[in-house]
């Protein structure tokens, strides 16, 4: 079920309404309701998928129970190996064999030893690589002895399950979710329109912005031959606005809807295109993916201590394992070994911890130096976006040569630039509008909360008319497909 | 609690109240009734479905194998106009005509059939599929635009040909029901804003007033045209024309030199063959066709916008639907046969079939 959906639009206030009406303060029941309309949700796009996630969660149950009773050392360990080989392999199968298959063949041909393997129809049920990583924060944080795991199956499945962030994110910590499943939850009124303006602030970023910009990318992107070096960079820069609108437009939906039901989610992007370095950026965008791997792998691997060799080494792991994670392609793999290039340089020189607040947190424009930082770390992103979007390394490669060729100070496109003028003022609205809110939770927490009521409700009904009025081409969240 | 339930419905109201309108709204099927939110009784479309059930003696390029020697009487390529099954023209020349016809379906929303001719032209393709004549159909509004975005040296193969004009790669395309939303808003919109602006100022659909109430079986003196058929004139210029002459010109001598001998079928813009019923005089004139037609050619140009526009003097109805932009059974016949007579009436006046 999409959140820019019909279905959802009905789902929504029937669940809901269930919640704080008629099981008002049971807690267990309010759970049940939870777990089964996560079930619900996640089955919507094939109910063959549930068989996944129930299964991945009686495993992760069962491991924390036994975790919690046992104190011998070897047996503590078999269960997180048992948690972690299984999430992980239904994660390898279903995400990266026909990546492995392939590349393992390529590999023997190119040697002259060419191999008959079959890769397999598989299709990649959505939301694993979010759901997968989840469970294994509890089993993990359970084996470190971070949390006393639970034995309330019920409340455990709606944590794994919960769908607000069940497909896409936030990944959260059982440290943060899971008690709020234990706890009363009362109906808050401030809460509850705080989460509806985040969902509308969330449906604005992905169904104006992010899917406006797509039609353009994909023109761009699909038919790159056909286009100079100055199109060409419009096409990543539409990307680049594609992507935040969408995953970041996807997070704030998940975290209203979950604040509609008294729960608390994550921030997941804080503004990242403002930042003055790649340090900075990596601290504000996915949030819970980078933190899942600071805690649960850089810092295992010895993090930032040691030598300058173990640094760079765990630095590359880290940001290649992060990009793999988001596909089974040289792409992903490439972008995030560039995001480790760019970030190598900072970690070496310790100047990866130095912008901590946010941009022009004491003045309305940052100043020039601020912008120019700002420039080349937007800059930097939006190349290594590139990989990110390309079919593959050629592709990748090629649209590349072609930006940094003559015809980039060529016109662009004037059919691009036609088509695309509403989609460029509405992002530059949109960045205005970010600008304004940078230092707030989302870009609109607080916009026309000081105006009187009135114009209040006519700043949501523009909103609303806006994402029906600009809605672009229906496009499914990227994220989707990790 | 009761407080947030209740202020939110309130909230609401308007969209309530909007779904509701919508309601009223019949979708006849048609491209403009859709765009301008403009209901047409079911009945509409009733008259038509005699002809839906015409056997379709059309083949579509997509089911042959390219790779094995064929022959047909006429290759038909083109844009929508040329993708209607059996009310198209290429079916009403096969049945009543008992010609051979293979149309080009794959890629058609490519939206380029020039280019694509030229492709096809400049590869293999021809070597072992053997036509008599081809058809090139294309719109009015896009004729100028195609033809000077064409590149006359690209090719295809027969090999390459399917896979080209698969659909590219998105990173989306999932209709959920969002929409809907956009169509409630539309509706009463621009029923609204159609008493103020022909376009109801953003609809894709002009709605005019008409002086004669009999060009559509629906009496009305109200017309549907697409906004692109007036948006598009600024490119349609006599230098456009002058293009697009020179670009098939040299598409003919390609096709001349495999033995295949070209037919130019423009589509002839609503707006254009409507025009002179049209009581908005602010709306641009379109000579376009006229210009082209005028030019010196070496290829078969079927004069549809003048053929059309005398039917619709004579008193033929629905030429175009009056809920689309595409010629109903009816045009669609009439093009049908002037194409025939068009063929043989030819210099060399044959089909190596009869």
């Amino acid at each position: 079920m999409l959140f820019n959906s019909l279905d959802f639009t009905i789902f929504l206030p029937i669940v809901f309404l269930i919640y704080w009406v008629l099981l008002k303060k049971k807690v267990r029941a309010q759970n049940v309701l939870l777990m089964l309309a996560s079930y619900v949700f996640y089955g919507w796009w094939e109910w063959k998928f549930l068989s996944l996630i129930i299964f991945s969660t009686i495993v992760d149950y069962f491991v924390g129970v036994g975790l919690g009773k046992s104190e011998n050392e070897r047996h503590r360990k078999l269960l997180l190996w048992t948690s972690i080989c299984i999430n992980l392999g239904f994660l390898g199968v279903f995400k990266y064999y026909n990546f492995f298959i392939e590349n393992f063949t390529n590999a023997f041909s190119f040697f002259g030893q060419p191999i008959n393997a079959n890769s397999l129809n598989i299709i990649l049920p959505v939301g694993i690589s979010f759901y997968t990583f989840q469970t294994l924060s509890y089993s993990i944080d359970c084996y470190k002895r971070k949390l006393k795991p639970t034995t309330d199956f019920v409340a455990f499945s709606a944590y794994v399950s919960f769908f607000p962030q069940l497909v896409a994110g936030p990944i959260e910590r059982a440290t943060n979710l899971l008690p709020q499943f234990s706890k009363e939850r009362n109906f808050s009124y401030a809460q509850s329109v705080d989460g509806l303006r985040q969902i509308l602030w969330g449906l604005f970023m992905k169904v104006v912005i992010a899917d406006n910009c797509a039609e353009l990318a994909n023109k761009i992107f699909n038919n790159s031959d056909s286009y100079s070096g100055s199109t060409l960079v419009l096409g990543a820069l539409f990307f680049t606005f594609q992507i935040y609108g969408d995953f970041a437009g996807y997070s704030n939906i998940a975290i209203g809807t979950a604040r509609l039901f008294g729960f608390d989610l994550m921030k997941n992007f804080a503004f990242p295109y403002f930042s003055r370095d790649i340090a900075e950026f990596w601290r504000r965008w996915h949030i819970s993916l980078s933190t899942w791997f600071r805690d649960y792998l850089y810092i295992p691997l010895g993090g930032s201590k040691g030598g300058m060799g173990m640094k760079i080494r765990n630095t590359f792991i880290i940001f290649i394992v992060s990009g793999f994670w988001h596909g089974a392609n040289w792409t992903f793999i490439i972008w995030g070994a560039l995001n480790a290039v760019y970030f190598l340089p900072l970690l070496l020189t310790n100047n990866n911890r130095n912008h901590l607040e946010i941009v022009a947190s004491s003045s309305k424009l940052p100043s020039l130096k601020e912008g120019m930082q700002m420039l080349l770390t937007f800059g930097l992103t939006v190349i290594a976006w590139v990989f990110f979007r390309a079919e593959n390394l050629s592709h990748a490669m090629h649209y590349l040569s072609e930006i940094f060729s003559a015809s980039l100070f060529t016109m662009p496109s004037t059919s691009i630039l036609r088509n695309g003028t509403l989609t460029i003022l509405l992002v530059l609205l949109f960045l205005l509008l970010e600008w304004n809110g940078r230092k707030d939770a989302y870009a609109i927490e607080k916009l026309g909360l000081s105006w009187n009521k009135g114009f209040r409700l006519s700043l949501y009904y523009a909103f609303i008319l806006a994402i029906f009025w600009f809605g672009g081409k229906e496009q499914q969240f990227i994220y989707f497909q990790f | 609690m009761h407080q947030f339930i209740t202020k939110i419905f309130l909230f609401f109201v308007p969209f309530i109240l909007l779904t509701v309108n919508y309601m009223t709204y019949k979708d006849s099927g048609g491209d403009l009734s859709r765009l301008g939110k403009v209901s047409f009784d079911d009945e509409y479309r009733a008259q038509f479905e005699e002809e839906y059930s015409l056997p379709d003696k059309t083949t579509a390029l997509s089911s042959i194998d390219l790779s094995q020697a064929q022959r047909f009487d006429i290759l038909t390529i083109g844009d929508s106009f040329s993708q209607y099954g059996t009310t198209g023209y290429q079916n009403y020349l096969a049945n009543r005509f008992d010609l051979s016809i293979v149309n080009v379906d794959n890629g058609y929303k490519r939206e380029n059939p020039i280019q694509m001719l030229f492709q096809i032209a400049n590869g293999d393709i021809l070597d072992h599929l053997k036509v008599d004549y081809i058809v090139l159909q294309s719109v009015e509004r896009d004729f100028g635009l195609r033809a000077e975005q064409s590149d006359p040296q690209k090719a295809i193969h027969s090999k390459d040909f399917n896979r080209t004009f698969e659909a590219p790669k998105s990173t989306g395309g999932q209709s959920a029901g969002f929409g809907l939303f956009h169509n409630i808003i539309n509706y009463t919109l621009f029923n609204v804003l159609y008493n103020f602006d022909s376009r109801a100022f953003f609809s894709n659909a002009y709605k005019v007033n008409t002086a004669d109430s009999t060009l559509f079986s629906t009496q009305e003196n109200e017309m549907l045209f697409y906004y692109k058929d007036v948006k598009h004139i600024v490119y349609n210029t006599e230098a456009a024309a002058k293009t697009a002459n020179k670009m098939l010109n040299l598409l003919h001598k390609k096709l001349n030199a495999k033995g295949v001998e070209l037919i130019v079928l423009p589509s002839p813009d609503k707006y254009n063959v409507y025009a002179e019923y049209i009581e908005d005089d602010n709306l641009p004139e379109n000579d376009f066709l006229k210009t082209l037609e005028q030019l010196d050619k070496d290829y078969i140009y079927v004069n549809t916008e003048h053929m059309l526009t005398k039917n619709i003097e004579r008193g033929v109805q629905d030429v175009y639907y009056a809920d689309d932009s595409h010629w109903s059974p009816v045009g669609q016949k009439l093009v049908a046969k002037h194409l025939y007579r068009e063929i043989t009436n030819t210099k060399d006046g044959y089909l190596s079939n009869n």
